[in-house]
């Protein structure tokens, strides 16, 4: 059985006509990472109703859907853009690229060499540094608090595995942006994980 | 010759393979020397790893039942609006 609607055309013929099976297996192949879109853009608590909106707008629209993009990409913008929409009717959009540098800036000297350079990790597998219990909460911690389109296009990166065309498409930033937005959540990410080696 | 900083500036891009041919040239030239912009690239992807690891069983909500009524809601919903 195909796993998206693309390599199996009478699952996308049964979709454009809106039929209920065929819906359904499309709300089950997608809807983690359509979670996990919401969720790391607008919180927990909100992720829920905007995934539910955004699969309401989904179903209306399949009749027309062309297919000029993966069917997962499409849905992934329509929960991106509502999720944008929610949080800039909050207030909450700020253009993240604005944001100071995170602290691996303050690490290099005047000559631009490292003054602080990084030390060797005890551990060099992601099961290893994950045995951490600490580790663990500390990065919970910093995505948490991570700005969402940093956390989000980290997100849609190393756990989605889009391209970065993808990523643009979805979040409506443009190339710049997103390699400004994965750079600093990447360090931000070293900058955790560093610090629990060095301690 | 590339200064560390800038080494680290590019690494993300450097690792998704999105810099063009000269800037990966120079990162490469500029790795094969430092070893602690060496290290850190290293661990930029290790981290990205770690990462994916970490989120891999944390989204849940994709089991039948919540499918099925998360279905439900969506064809109400569509009912509800049509005229």
């Amino acid at each position: 059985m195909a796993n998206a609607p693309e390599q199996d055309p009478e699952w996308l013929g049964a979709l454009r006509r809106q039929d209920k099976a065929a819906f359904t297996r499309l709300v089950r192949t997608y809807q983690t990472s359509m979670m996990a879109l919401a969720r790391s853009l607008v919180g927990r608590d909100a992720a829920g109703d905007v995934v539910q909106d955004s699969w309401i707008s989904a179903y209306r629209a399949l009749p027309a859907f062309e297919g000029r993009s993966s069917i997962r990409t499409w849905l992934l913008r329509i929960t991106g853009n509502r999720a944008i929409s929610h949080l800039r009717t909050r207030g909450r959009l700020i253009n993240e690229t604005d944001l100071l540098e995170p602290d691996v800036t303050a690490r290099f000297g005047d000559n631009g060499r490292w003054r602080e350079p990084p030390v060797p990790w005890s551990e060099d597998t992601p099961e290893g540094l994950l045995a951490s219990e600490q580790l663990r909460q500390a990065l919970d911690a910093g995505l948490e608090t991570m700005p969402p389109l940093q956390r989000t296009v980290l997100q849609l990166r190393e756990t989605e595995n889009l391209s970065s065309d993808q990523i643009c498409k979805i979040l409506d930033i443009s190339a710049s942006n997103l390699y400004v937005l994965l750079h600093r959540a990447r360090t931000r990410l070293w900058s955790i994980v560093d610090a629990h080696q060095r301690s | 010759m590339l200064k560390c900083n800038e080494v680290v500036q590019n690494a993300s891009a450097y690792l998704d393979g999105e810099l063009p041919m000269l800037s990966r040239w120079r990162i490469r030239l500029h790795l094969k020397i430092c070893e602690n912009c060496q290290r850190f690239v290293a661990q930029l992807r290790l981290t990205g790893s770690m990462l994916r690891l970490h989120q891999r069983d944390e989204h849940g909500d994709g089991s039948d039942p919540e499918v099925d009524s998360l279905v439900q809601k969506i064809l109400a919903a569509n009912r509800d609006r049509r005229p």
